[in-house]
């Protein structure tokens, strides 16, 4: 918080600034919100932490990924495995929550654009409040 | 700690600094392993600091090749390797200067393939006594440890590595060169990206690595040169050394109308007299002393110009 509140690190593209006050877009590839309880509170934490209004945009994941480069859209959620391949095209959250995949329980992480590090702070930040 | 003591003799002095060198390159490795440990917690997913612990990893070797010479190369000559080990001095040398030219190379192609590639660093944060805290700031910590060892243990090398005449501890100098300039680097890179410079740590690495290069390109030149049993060359140049040259013009002048062969082995060197530099067996020599069909592969008989010296014995 301390470290936070003194404005770095900063994002590259901006993507705080775009969201600060205005709107939290959220990509999401099943339902029309993540049904993780703990993932939506960790959106909602942060959306109240960056005075935001949430707004899902359900898609397919390799379209959400293109959006998220381009910065159409500023995280992916709905049980992402920290072991995603997608790990070279986006930046991975700390663990938010978990999921059984193969009966094996795989911890799952938001997907936000690559090297946006004040955001992911931001976020991260955030989800430490929902635990 | 030493098997062998025995070949050559060298003065109590130049045995006192090799004992000196050898507790300080020991201290080397101490440092470094704390180093990688320290850059391997922090490490995370950090692709620039992946390419900084590598590099720390790579500093293990000419130190580890420097202690492993010091233990090895007095052993005395036995049947198997009649001219002693002096040469484990050349191979040790050899692959610290390929460990330099490596580490240099592989800064350069990660730098260059980020920048091509526009690769924006993403860092996270960690939980740290209970607050969210940036890596980077972590991240830079650890890079100002790796720093502070390899400045004063590489400037403490200098001189040895010249009383020496020691090519690996020269290289492993400049090696912790390369090691605390990286290290700034990194933390500069991982400055900019605070600010929001994706590409400072790319380009920082980029700048560094062109004096690693080059150092390691010079080293393993000189290396090579040992290898193909060259003119004793410089310690950190491809010139040769004015020592081998005042041997060589004495033994000239001693022996009108010969040519001289220099070489060296590790630390020492080793002069053969002929009469020309082409100078080789003649058949008839070889069907003296040769094994039949393997006769042509003898090329050089020599005395040694101490057996003559009954007084030196």
């Amino acid at each position: 918080m301390a470290l936070a509140g003194c404005d770095l690190p900063r994002d590259p593209e901006a993507t705080t600034d775009h969201v600060r006050g205005k709107t939290l877009i959220v990509g999401i590839t099943t339902d029309d919100e993540p049904s993780d309880p703990k993932e939506r509170a960790a959106i909602e934490q942060l959306a109240e932490r960056l005075d935001a209004q949430v707004e899902y945009r359900r898609g397919e994941l390799h379209q959400l990924v293109r959006t998220l480069e381009d910065g159409g859209i500023h995280l992916i959620a709905g049980h992402i495995p920290e072991t995603t391949p997608f790990a070279t095209e986006t930046g991975l959250s700390a663990p938010v929550s978990s999921v059984v995949v193969d009966g094996e329980r795989v911890k799952t992480v938001f997907a936000v654009r690559k090297g946006e590090n004040g955001f992911l702070t931001e976020m991260e930040t955030a989800m430490g409040g929902t635990r | 700690m030493h098997p062998g003591r025995t070949y050559p003799q060298i003065p109590e002095e130049k045995e006192k600094q090799l004992r000196h060198a050898v507790r300080l390159e020991l201290w080397t490795l101490f440092f470094l392993a704390t180093i990688v440990a320290v850059m391997y917690i922090v490490m995370g997913s950090s692709q620039a600091m992946k390419t900084a612990w590598i590099e720390d990893l790579l500093s293990f070797l000419p130190p580890a090749m420097f202690v492993l010479t010091a233990w090895f190369e007095r052993k005395a000559p036995n049947d198997k390797f009649s001219f002693g080990y002096h040469r484990v001095g050349s191979l040790g040398f050899f692959l610290a200067a390929c460990a330099l030219l490596v580490m240099g190379a592989y800064l350069l192609y990660e730098s260059v393939t980020s920048l091509l590639a526009a690769e924006h660093p993403t860092i996270g944060t960690v939980e740290l006594f209970g607050e969210r805290v940036w890596l980077g700031w972590l991240m830079m910590a650890a890079l100002a440890y790796s720093c502070i060892p390899p400045v004063i243990l590489g400037r403490m090398k200098k001189k040895p590595s010249q009383e020496l005449a020691d090519k690996i501890l020269n290289t492993d100098a400049d090696m912790n060169a390369a090691d605390w300039q990286t290290g700034v680097a990194g933390i500069l890179g991982i400055a900019g990206i605070a600010i929001g410079w994706w590409w400072a740590d790319a380009l920082a690495a980029g700048v560094i690595s062109f004096s690693v290069l080059k150092d390691g390109i010079t080293n393993v030149r000189i290396a090579l040169a040992e290898l193909l049993d060259g003119v004793p060359r410089e310690l950190s140049s491809d010139e040769i050394h004015p020592a081998a040259k005042a041997i060589r013009a004495e033994l000239q002048r001693r022996h009108p109308g010969s040519e001289v062969r220099i070489r060296e082995t590790g630390r020492y060197m080793r002069a053969v007299v002929v009469n020309s530099l082409e100078s080789q067996t003649t058949g008839e020599t070889r069907v003296q002393y040769g094994p039949g069909d393997d006769d042509w592969r003898l090329i050089e008989v020599a005395h040694s110009v101490d057996l003559g010296n009954a007084e030196k014995g």
